[in-house]
């Protein structure tokens, strides 16, 4: 051994600390959530009289991410260490405005189980009750918080804040599914009714928005990878031609490629939803053209993909853009008909103005729904015929038509699908503009790849606790730790994937792209369970 | 009790005897609105109250719903299913007189009894939701209440206990013997509470939970430790080559995240080129 070994030399360097990063760095995540504590401390004492509402604070959230990602957006293409900061401080602002709203809920909860107690008298009932987790608007704002943290949490490292570019807008969608779900509380029910549900479903927001942020890592690294624009652009066509095919009727009939008419369900008062559809003019046949104009952009986008061919990207983006016009307007036009259209009434010939008519082919579904309701099993109702179901049908809509009403809330999936799909679309735009530059400003390939890793690791160890919790709630709730639920059955598909994606990197050596693919499809399992389960399969989850 | 046994080859139900016997003392299902159909979609709660013999420990009685299992001497009741059954947990019947006067209208619970004023006792014994005099009994939907009948057990003051039955009002304009008279009254049934579905309780003695429990949370740690403790370390190898100079060989090894560590590493070496302070020797 060498003398020097023996002897060890003292050497003062700045940077040795392998630890790169002070809890100081952290501040914005605990700034945000100590505030939001405070804030729901505050709601506590005061009261709800003058205090801003849940609903209010979580439309604050909604503004502040979007503000945030722009900044984060702009700084990627025009570096300034100002842009930096205020996206920084915003996205803060944005998870503290998040969070209150969760906090804020939780009070206000409380209150309303003690205006119902001083009606009907009753014992108060534990204080994890009332925790917002009962419905899927309780779970989108904590799934959205838990995106908006994490992102919070790895912009502790300064290469990483450009990810609040792409992290944000998806948190901001999760929002904007919860806006259109509506925010009325529910009565729990009391399959809900343990203090496993803040366990399980708390784990399952803060893993689901863990996963949303792997995802962003993984289309970041595909762009700095060097994945085609115009590949994505195929992609984010497919899922959105998706999206318009399936919209505007029962799953599965492609309505508004089939008839070019989208309709939106109707309610009855004070806030009842029907499966009875009413037809929105003028959104189908955009759709209809979005569709189209989709359809262009990955025939070229294929066409030079294949063929390396000029002519057809040059094309493509003009198609692209177009379609993102369209998607535009389509959106616009059927929010504003919603908010616009003041009856709701079967039309014989012409419409009238500011009428949603209910076409008579809905009749026999709705007939089918009304037996159901007087308590008629499907047999009972099979013996039926078809032309006394649907004079039933019509007879109870003409005689009920005038309290019946259109509102935002009545399809939250198909609305926010339809800005996921316009999002994805502006996405691709903002990608192909300058993408040399953009890929330039984004860190290392091994860096974007590693985070990406963790992530991903992260949401593995998530999910793995969502599904032990949820075991330990079923043994001790119905005696049996696993029932093959449908959503179950997604978490733990969800669950492998995430699995072999880790599986995958450590014994095959499958980093880099290959890694990236599979970190999309689990979060697309992780997004189907979330969401395609609750509003598409019937089991023990479809509350939630 | 009936359980399903999984061996390797097949699966098959066996009857396992269980040391006290459980007898169903009432069965409720709150609905989520209350004019609503009485299916699952419309259930906010199946409830279960039962009572429980045994030789060793007496009897006691409990409830037994959705969240609410039971825990009974190592083993646990819980509500785990429901199957079709058309039953009525009370009843309203209009008694009227053979020889005129007033009708009266007397509510009597499930498997309960009440007396009209003349002392004669009626014992509520049964419900059928589709009743039939043959053997045409529909087996199919049972919950379904197309002809709703009880069947009830007279005692009259001082005479033998007859059996009737109570339809309902349209029921018994078409059937004759609903006209008929029975231990001097006619029995009309103008009122039920439905109970279209009978409670299926589950049994479960499971002393190995806490071993499964145990199991979960060594997961979980492993979990955490596996994702955020991962083994790094560092060699130094420094070798004097003159005053005041050192040659630094560095090296190091991780086992997981080897790019991470990688550029922590790159760092380090990066960060090896400042001056020699001070040089101890011992």
């Amino acid at each position: 051994m060498s003398e020097a070994l023996s002897q060890p030399s003292v050497l003062t360097t700045p940077e040795l600390s392998i630890k790169d990063s002070s809890l100081m760095s952290y501040f914005p995540a605990m700034l945000a959530v100590g505030g939001a504590i405070l804030l729901t401390l505050l709601r506590w004492q005061t009261g709800g009289e003058h205090f801003i509402s849940d609903g209010a604070l979580m439309m604050l959230a909604l503004a502040s991410y979007l503000t945030a990602a722009v900044f984060f957006l702009t700084n990627l293409y025009a570096p300034s260490t100002l842009f930096q900061k205020i996206g920084l401080w915003t996205a803060t602002a944005g998870v503290f405005f998040n969070a209150s709203s969760w906090g804020v809920r939780w009070i206000a909860a409380h209150d309303r189980e003690l205006a119902i107690l001083s009606r009907q008298g009753g014992e108060m009932p534990w204080f994890f009750r009332y925790i917002p987790f009962a419905n899927l608007y309780d779970l989108s704002l904590a799934f959205a918080f838990g995106a908006g943290i994490t992102t919070l949490l790895i912009a502790h490292r300064r290469n990483f804040r450009f990810l609040g570019a792409i992290s944000l807008p998806l948190a901001s969608l999760v929002l904007i599914l919860a806006r259109f779900i509506g925010g009325e509380f529910i009565n729990l029910p009391p399959v809900l009714d343990s203090y496993w549900r803040p366990i399980h479903v708390g784990i399952a927001s803060l893993s689901y928005g863990i996963a949303m942020v792997c995802f962003a890592i993984a289309v970041v690294y595909l762009l700095k990878d060097g994945v085609k624009v115009e590949a994505m652009a195929i992609w984010s066509s497919i899922f959105a031609l998706a999206v318009i095919a399936t919209i505007g009727g029962t799953f599965g009939t492609f309505p508004i490629l089939t008839t070019a008419t989208y309709s939106a369900s109707t309610f009855l008062p004070p806030r009842m939803p029907l499966p009875l559809r009413a037809d929105i003019p003028y959104v189908g046949p955009l759709l209809v053209l979005a569709g189209i104009l989709l359809l262009g952009v990955i025939a070229l986008f294929g066409r030079y993909v294949a063929k390396k061919d000029e002519q057809s990207k040059r094309w493509g983006h003009y198609l692209l853009k177009a379609s993102l016009i369209v998607q535009v307007l389509a959106i616009v036009v059927l929010v504003s008909q919603v908010k616009g259209i003041t009856s709701v009434a079967v039309c014989a010939g012409e419409r009238p103005e500011g009428t949603a008519c209910v076409d008579a082919r809905r009749f026999h579904k709705f007939g089918v729904w009304m037996a159901e309701q007087q308590g008629l099993t499907p047999e009972q109702t099979a013996q039926i015929p078809d032309d006394k179901l649907e004079r039933g049908a019509s007879n109870w809509i003409q005689e009920n038509q005038s309290k019946l009403f259109l509102s935002l809330n009545a399809n939250p999936v198909e609305l926010a699908a339809l800005i996921t799909a316009f999002a994805a679309t502006l996405f691709v735009i903002i990608f192909s503009f300058r993408t040399d530059k953009l890929r330039a400003a984004l860190p290392d390939k091994e860096k974007i790849d590693s985070l990406m890793y963790k992530t991903g690791g992260v949401a593995f160890a998530g999910l793995a606790l969502l599904l032990m919790t949820g075991a330990i709630w079923a043994n001790e709730s119905w005696g049996r730790y696993w029932g093959w639920d449908s959503k179950e059955t997604g978490a733990f598909v969800a669950w492998l994937t995430y699995g072999a994606f880790l599986h995958s990197r450590i014994s095959r050596g499958w980093t880099g792209r290959a890694s990236a693919y599979f970190a999309i499809v689990a979060f697309l399992l992780v997004i189907f369970t979330y969401l395609g389960v609750s509003y598409l399969l019937p089991g023990l989850h479809s509350y939630a | 009790m009936t359980e399903v046994v999984n061996d390797v080859d097949k699966i098959a139900k066996s009857v396992t005897p269980l040391p006290f016997t459980v007898e169903c003392t009432d069965i409720q299902q709150k609905l989520i609105k209350k004019e609503g159909p009485i299916t699952a979609d419309n259930t906010l709660d199946w409830l279960t109250r039962v009572k429980i013999k045994d030789s060793a420990y007496g009897e006691q009685e409990a409830l037994i719903h959705l969240n609410a299992p039971y825990d009974y001497h190592g083993y646990r009741l819980f509500q785990a299913s429901f199957i079709a059954d058309g039953k009525a947990r009370s009843i309203t019947l209009r008694v009227t007189p053979e020889s005129g006067g007033a009708p009266q209208d007397v509510n009597i619970p499930r498997a309960g009894s009440a007396t009209l004023p003349d002392g004669t006792r009626i014992d509520f014994m049964d419900f059928n939701a589709q009743f039939s005099l043959g053997s045409e009994q529909v087996e199919t939907e049972r919950s379904v209440y197309t002809n709703p009948a009880a069947t009830l057990l007279i005692h009259p003051p001082g005479g033998e206990a007859v059996k009737a039955f109570a339809f309902s009002p349209d029921m018994a304009e078409r059937a004759p013997i609903a006209k008929k008279p029975v231990a001097g009254y006619t029995w009309r049934l103008v009122d039920y509470e439905k109970v279209p579905l009978a409670h299926v309780l589950s049994i479960q003695k499971d002393p190995g939970s806490p071993v499964v429990y145990v199991g979960f949370l060594m997961l979980a740690m492993t979990l955490g430790a596996v994702f955020f403790f991962s083994h790094q370390r560092v060699w130094a190898l420094v070798e004097e080559r003159g005053p005041q100079n050192f040659e630094v060989v560095l090296g190091g090894n991780t086992n997981r995240n080897k790019l991470g560590f990688g550029d922590r590493f790159k760092r380090l070496t990066g960060a090896i080129s400042g001056e020699v302070l001070e040089v101890k020797k011992s």
